[in-house]
C-alpha cells in the first residue's frame, strides 16, 4: 500500500499525465456535459416556463408544478398505477428471487448453472419482445390463460379492459423479465458470506435453521435491500412494458393513454405523453423533475439505510 | 433440507421456475411456426407447425418494414456503442485509476454522482438537441449520446485500479512508454475480462433499446429493430401475430447466441455491473 502511494507521487512529478489525465476523459465529460447535464439543467429551466416548442416561451414560474400536484388528476393516477404495479412485482419478485438463490446455493443441488441459465434466460429478451410475447399469453380472445380459464369453468378476462387485470398482466410481465436478475444478484450475495461463519456456527451447535436465521439473513440484508433499490427506480420508470404490451392488445392510440381506463398510465408514460402528444413541454419537464425528485431520495434513504446497517 | 423429502421439494420449485421462465420463449417458436388461423383457434395450438419459412417471408417481403434494414441498423448502432464504450470507459478509468491530474478527485466525483441519475428523465431537452443538429431520423442520434457511459468509465475505474500494479506501469515508464503505450501495450491485455463483461451489457443495452431510438427514429430507413417489430403486422382486419412472434424470435436470436456462447461472462458482468454500478 505504502509502496503504491510512493509510486503514486512519483506519477505526480510527470508533467504529461496532466495533459493526458484531461485527453483520456474528455470524451465522457464532453458527452455527458452535452446529453447529460446540459438536459437536466434544462429541464429544470423549461419547466418554470409555458412552452409547446414551436411558439414563444411564457415564464409562469412555480406554475406548472402547482398545476402537475393540485389540479391534475391524470398525473395522480400515473402516480397511483406506477406504485400499484410496483406492489405487484417488486416485493413478490425480491422474495422469490432471494428463495430461489438459497436454493440453488444448496451443496447438494446437482444442475445449478442449468436452472441458473434458464431462470435468467428471460432478463435478455428485449422488452418490446417480451411485451408482445405476454400480450400473445394474455390474448383476450384467443390467448392461452383465458383459453385455461374457460377450460376450468372459469370465465374470460378481459386482459385489455379490466383495470386490475391488467396491471396484474404487466405485474406479471415484469416479475417474468426481471426474475433471474435478481436471482443472480442475491446469488452473488450468498456466495460473498464467509463459509467459515457457518463452520463455526456448526461447531458451536447452531441448528440450520437458527444458522439462515442469524447468519444468512442479516448478510444478505444489504444485498436485498439493493435488489429492492433497483427494482424501485426501475419500476418508478417503467415505460415500454405497459406501452408495448398494450400497443399489441388493444393498439397504439389505447396504448399512448396506458389503456382504455388509463389503467396502466405509469408517470413516464404520462410524462412522454404530455411532451410527445400534447407538445406541453413546460409541463412535462415539471413531472420529470418531480420524478428525479422521488427517484434521488429513494436512493439516498437506501444509502442510509445500508450504511446504518453496517455500522 | 437434509431430508429426501426436502431435496425433491427444492428440485420441484426449481423446475416450476424453469418451465415458468421457458415457456413464453417455448409459445413465442410454436406461434412463429403457425398462421395467424391456427392461433385464433380453439384450443389454442400449443406444439409446433410448420408454416415458418411461410412466416419468415412475410417479414423479408413486408410491406411496412424493410426487416433486413432494420437489423442492419441496429448492429451499426450495437457495433458503434460497444466499441466506442469499451476504448473511452477504458482510457478515461485508466487516467482514472493511474494518473495524477489536476482536479481529479473532483471530476471523478461528477461521474460516480452521475451514476445516480436516470439521464432518460433529461429526453426533452435531448430531443431538442438532436433536431437542433438535425439528427432526427439520423444513426447518430442514437449512437453518439450512447458512446460512453458514467456506468462504463466507474466501472473500467475500479477493475483497472484493482488488476494493474503500479509497479508494471513504473517499469514501461522506465523503459520510455508514454501513457498512450501505457495504456495501449499494458492496460488493454490486462484488462480482456472486464472489457467482456462492459462490452456483454453494453452490447444486450444497445440492441433492445426502445425508448429514446422511438423518438428519434421516426423514417421507415432509419429504424431499428425494435421499433420495427411494433410495425410488422400489416393486416388492417384482424391481427397477424404469427408475424410479430416470428419477428420477436428473430430479434431475440443474436442476444440468445451470445448469452449461450458466453453464459458465465454474462452472469458475472451483470452482477458486477450491478454491485458495482
Amino acid at each position: 500500500m505504502s509502496q503504491e502511494k510512493a509510486m503514486g507521487a512519483r506519477y505526480r512529478r510527470n508533467r504529461g499525465d496532466t495533459i493526458t489525465g484531461y485527453l483520456f476523459t474528455s470524451p465522457f465529460f464532453i458527452l455527458f456535459a452535452v446529453f447529460g447535464l446540459y438536459p437536466l439543467l434544462y429541464t429544470i429551466y423549461i419547466s418554470l416556463f409555458k412552452w409547446n416548442m414551436l411558439g414563444s416561451k411564457e415564464y409562469v414560474g412555480l406554475r406548472n408544478y402547482r398545476l402537475v400536484l393540485l389540479d391534475d388528476p391524470m398525473f395522480w393516477k400515473a402516480v397511483g398505477n406506477t406504485f400499484i404495479i410496483w406492489f405487484e412485482s417488486t416485493p413478490l419478485q425480491i422474495f422469490l428471487a432471494v428463495l430461489l438463490a438459497v436454493m440453488l446455493n444448496q451443496a447438494f443441488l446437482k444442475g445449478k448453472a442449468i436452472f441458473r441459465f434458464f431462470i435468467f434466460l428471460p432478463n435478455i429478451t428485449s422488452l418490446v419482445a417480451v411485451s408482445l410475447i405476454f400480450a400473445n399469453v394474455f390474448g383476450v380472445k384467443y390467448g392461452l390463460i383465458n383459453y385455461f380459464l374457460t377450460k376450468l369453468g372459469a370465465s374470460p378476462i378481459d386482459w385489455a379492459a379490466t383495470s386490475w387485470a391488467t396491471q396484474v398482466a404487466v405485474a406479471l410481465l415484469v416479475i417474468w423479465r426481471y426474475l433471474g436478475f435478481h436471482m443472480v444478484i442475491q446469488l452473488a450475495g450468498l456466495q460473498s458470506i464467509p463459509a467459515d461463519l457457518y463452520e463455526s456456527a456448526t461447531i458451536d451447535g447452531a441448528s440450520r435453521r437458527q444458522q439462515f436465521f442469524r447468519i444468512t439473513v442479516p448478510l444478505l440484508t444489504p444485498t436485498i435491500l439493493f435488489s429492492t433499490i433497483i427494482g424501485t427506480t426501475g419500476g418508478l420508470q417503467l415505460y415500454t412494458e405497459p406501452f408495448a404490451f398494450l400497443s399489441d392488445l388493444s393498439g397504439g392510440l389505447a396504448a399512448a393513454s396506458g389503456g382504455s381506463h388509463n389503467q396502466v398510465l405509469t408517470i413516464v408514460m404520462y410524462l412522454y405523453k404530455s411532451a410527445f402528444t400534447d407538445h406541453s413541454f413546460g409541463y412535462s419537464s415539471a413531472i420529470a423533475n418531480l420524478l428525479l425528485l422521488i427517484i434521488i431520495l429513494f436512493a439516498m434513504l437506501n444509502s442510509l439505510l445500508v450504511r446504518r446497517l453496517r455500522g | 433440507m437434509r431430508q429426501p423429502i426436502g431435496r425433491c421439494f427444492v428440485y420441484l420449485i426449481l423446475l416450476i421456475f424453469t418451465v415458468f421462465s421457458l415457456f413464453p420463449f417455448y409459445w413465442m417458436t410454436v406461434i412463429s411456426t403457425r398462421t395467424a388461423g391456427e392461433i385464433s383457434a380453439i384450443p389454442p395450438a400449443i406444439f409446433y407447425g410448420d408454416k415458418l419459412s411461410m412466416n419468415l417471408d412475410k417479414i423479408f417481403n413486408n410491406e411496412n418494414v424493410e426487416f433486413i434494414r432494420t437489423v442492419g441498423n441496429t448492429a451499426v448502432i450495437t457495433l458503434i456503442i460497444t466499441l466506442s464504450m469499451l476504448l473511452f470507459s477504458s482510457l478515461a478509468g485508466f487516467a482514472f485509476a493511474k494518473l495524477e491530474f489536476r482536479g481529479k478527485s473532483l471530476m471523478l466525483l461528477c461521474v460516480v454522482g452521475s451514476l445516480m441519475i436516470p439521464m432518460q428523465l433529461g429526453i426533452i431537452p435531448q430531443y431538442i438537441i438532436m433536431s437542433k443538429l438535425h439528427w432526427i431520423n439520423d444513426l447518430k442520434a442514437v449512437v453518439v449520446p450512447g458512446m460512453v457511459s458514467a456506468f462504463g468509465v466507474f466501472f473500467m475505474r475500479q477493475y483497472i485500479d484493482s488488476a494493474i500494479p503500479g509497479e508494471m506501469l513504473e517499469a514501461g515508464r522506465i523503459d520510455g512508454c508514454s501513457n498512450w503505450r501505457l495504456y495501449w501495450r499494458i492496460v488493454v491485455p490486462t484488462i480482456a475480462p472486464a472489457f467482456a463483461t462492459l462490452g456483454i451489457l453494453t452490447f444486450m443495452g444497445a440492441w433492445n433499446d426502445y425508448l429514446w431510438p422511438s423518438i428519434v427514429l421516426k423514417s421507415s430507413d432509419s429504424l431499428t429493430v425494435q421499433l420495427a417489430l411494433l410495425r410488422l403486422d400489416t393486416s388492417s382486419y384482424f391481427q397477424d401475430k404469427s408475424i410479430v412472434m416470428t419477428g420477436s424470435v428473430l430479434s431475440t436470436l443474436p442476444l440468445f447466441l451470445i448469452f449461450l456462447a458466453f453464459n458465465r461472462q454474462f452472469i458475472a458482468g451483470v452482477t458486477d455491473g450491478a454491485v458495482k454500478g
